[in-house]
């Protein structure tokens, strides 16, 4: 079965240069013809436009088809990248070819591959600037539920309202982690885009090896098919089905188990995995009477005081399922850096790091008449933040990385539980 | 619309009953509304243009009420639990004000450029025009539109007024994307040729073979299309024969 190497394995080296190789006559095509569905840009532009707007009229049907911020953003990916591969080994006549994946222990430690900084080679990308920001805490291995880690559910637009936990760290978090074309829409020109969408497709594969969780059975999402340009076949065009590659099995290839050090920090997460959750069980306890900004703290009255258990004798010795959600998040202007934690506290106790927003197409989103919602699982930090039965939560930002000029807001701020 | 009630009957599974009765009693209460007023339009007499167009109007927000239960239901979690039937109260008084208003105006449109046209031309004529939008890049634009629901405070007036214009915004994104399938549907000639074009529009989003994307919005231009075809040549035969 083709399998696909981490990128800093020593097999790799030939297969970084037969990549090189293909993104350089790829390039060439796109200088020759920009419409030409094999080259370059016409690839990057499939996913989208730099702002990460809608496609315009007169524009190829392929363009600007990604989709994020919905239960269809793994799946396409997955497609995309299969796409991709069948037009590597086309262009470059091996059969064998397989697309490295990325093998970052996460977004904060994301370094470029050597391969990909030679100024000399097709796999660097000239717009590409570092983006430092701290150590951000990984919760998409928590999510119980497809909808959660991969999505929620929604009509199969480019760009959805409702992220799972695995788009916002480390999908976003590392699109983030460089400045240039790696932070927008069209991130596809830059070949690091390819590499990070791999390790991205994997840690799907991971998370379905957890117990309890499994991909949706709902025919709107195992049936939905999208069309992508393949040179392979006679139209010059192949429809693939998610329930065609919703598995590496049925996909038909696998990945090789990332370097020790990356292995055992998984292994390590995926240890004590949280237990299944139901997304549709999340019982609001309370929310913000008033909209947020990044520029000032946001109080959550603790109004459904029974839910949290706080109408009986005894505290929670055990930790409560607990979902901090920013509702409509919107975002005028982008300068592709900004990153924000968002931090919670109460009782005047020190704040814990709730989770970080990359704001990652949002501005596109914001611009195209739509809001996201972001869900930090806090299920960790319940016992602090519940503690001496709090009257409300305070919800602070900090900015970690780009500027402030680029500042999210957000209709309300509100607190979920689970009820059982 | 049956896959849309199963779809949100089945997310409503998995809430505790104590915590549906609420919303379950003003959705069947809905439920019951829509039965009464298609009956009491299916009885009415004509009794004037003004009576005629705010009976269509109510028509017409019953007709479309119970396309607001996925929204509906979104909005609903996002509430808290003592707050959840007046929540699905106000969402569907907004919903159902745009529509209400929406019905009134067309059913006055209709009058007047149906006499102009003759009844089932008028009808046919809104059917191609309503194949034509389907598949136009307008349109197009307007569904890949994002919208949102309004998340309001969680308590107060202000929590009741948030939730109808929710409400109010999800029935005006409607009334922009399907205004000419529905201006179709006030000219039709009788109740049951009404339900074939409410079928037609709905069907877009119903789960098929037929893929999302491009194709999927072809399915009702094919029925739009179909109708209109029938329509006018049914019309043109009625007025051979007659002359």
């Amino acid at each position: 079965m083709p399998t696909r190497l981490p990128v800093s394995s020593p097999g790799a080296t030939t297969v970084l240069d037969t990549f090189a190789a293909a993104v350089a006559a790829m390039k060439a095509r796109s200088t020759v013809d920009e419409a030409d569905p094999f080259g370059w840009f016409y690839q990057s532009r499939m996913h989208g436009r730099p702002d990460g707007g809608a496609r315009r009229q007169g524009e190829p049907e392929d363009w600007s088809a990604c989709k994020h911020g919905q239960w269809y953003f793994l799946p396409w990916h997955r497609m995309y990248l299969l796409q991709f591969e069948r037009l590597v080994r086309w262009i470059t006549s091996d059969d064998t070819w397989c697309l490295p994946y990325w093998d970052y222990p996460d977004a904060s430690r994301a370094q470029v591959p050597a391969a990909f900084l030679d100024p000399s080679s097709a796999l660097n990308d000239a717009n590409r600037r570092d983006n430092p920001f701290p150590a951000a805490a990984a919760t998409w291995m928590a999510s119980g539920t497809f909808q959660a880690f991969g999505g929620g559910v929604g009509a199969p637009v480019h760009m959805g309202d409702h992220p799972g936990s695995l788009e916002l760290n480390p999908h976003n978090l590392v699109h983030r982690r460089f400045v240039g074309d790696l932070s927008s829409f069209q991130s596809p020109l830059d070949p690091l885009f390819w590499i990070h969408h791999a390790n991205i497709d994997r840690l799907w594969s991971r998370w379905l090896e957890l117990p309890g969780r499994r991909n949706p059975g709902d025919s709107s999402w195992l049936d939905t098919s999208f069309d992508f340009p393949d040179p392979t076949t006679p139209s010059r065009r192949r429809t693939m089905h998610v329930r065609e590659i919703e598995t590496l099995d049925l996909a038909g290839y696998d990945y090789e188990p990332p370097p020790s050090e990356v292995a055992r920090e998984e292994d390590e997460a995926f240890a004590e995995p949280a237990p299944a959750r139901a997304d549709d069980v999340l019982t609001l306890v309370g929310a913000s009477a008033e909209r947020g900004a990044v520029d000032g703290p946001v109080s959550i009255p603790l109004l459904d005081r029974a839910t949290l258990g706080f109408d009986t004798d005894e505290e929670a010795a055990v930790e409560t399922d607990l979902f901090l959600r920013l509702e409509n998040v919107g975002m005028d202007i982008d300068d592709g850096a900004a990153v924000w934690n968002v931090l919670a506290s109460s009782g005047g106790r020190d704040p814990v790091l709730a989770g970080t927003l990359a704001p990652f197409g949002l501005a596109g989103l914001t611009a195209s008449g739509g809001r996201a919602t972001i869900t930090f699982d806090v299920t960790a930090f319940s016992l602090t933040l519940l503690a001496g039965r709090p009257e409300t939560l305070e919800v602070t930002t900090e900015l970690v990385a780009g500027s402030a000029d680029a500042a999210p807001y957000w209709e309300r701020a509100a607190l979920y539980t689970i009820v059982s | 619309m049956l896959a849309v009630f199963a779809r949100a009957a089945g997310r409503l599974s998995v809430v505790r009953p104590r915590d549906a009765a609420g919303p379950l009693v003003v959705a069947l209460g809905v439920a019951a509304a829509v039965v009464v007023l298609l009956h009491h339009h299916a009885v009415a007499t004509n009794e004037g243009m003004l009576h005629h167009a705010i009976d269509h109007g109510v028509l017409m927000a019953a007709v479309m009420l119970p396309v607001a239960a996925p929204s509906a239901r979104l909005v609903v979690v996002r509430a808290l639990r003592n707050r959840w039937a007046s929540t699905l109260v106000a969402h569907a008084i907004g919903y159902g004000a745009v529509w209400l208003a929406f019905g009134i105006l067309a059913a006055l449109v209709i009058d007047a450029v149906g006499e102009k046209l003759g009844g089932l031309a008028c009808f046919g004529v809104l059917a191609a025009a309503a194949t034509a939008w389907q598949v136009s890049f307008v349109r197009r634009k307007l569904t890949d539109r994002r919208g949102w629901l309004r998340s309001g405070p969680p308590t107060g007036v202000s929590a009741v007024t948030a939730d109808a214009a929710g409400g109010a915004g999800q029935a005006w994104r409607c009334v922009e994307t399907c205004w000419v399938p529905m201006l179709a549907m006030t000219a039709a000639p009788n109740l049951p040729l009404m339900g074939v074009v409410l079928a037609i529009d709905v069907s877009e989003w119903l789960p098929g073979s037929n893929p999302y994307g491009r194709r999927r919005r072809i399915r009702p231009a094919w029925g739009y299309a179909t109708l209109a075809l029938g329509a006018l040549t049914w019309s043109l035969v009625r007025t051979i024969v007659r002359a």
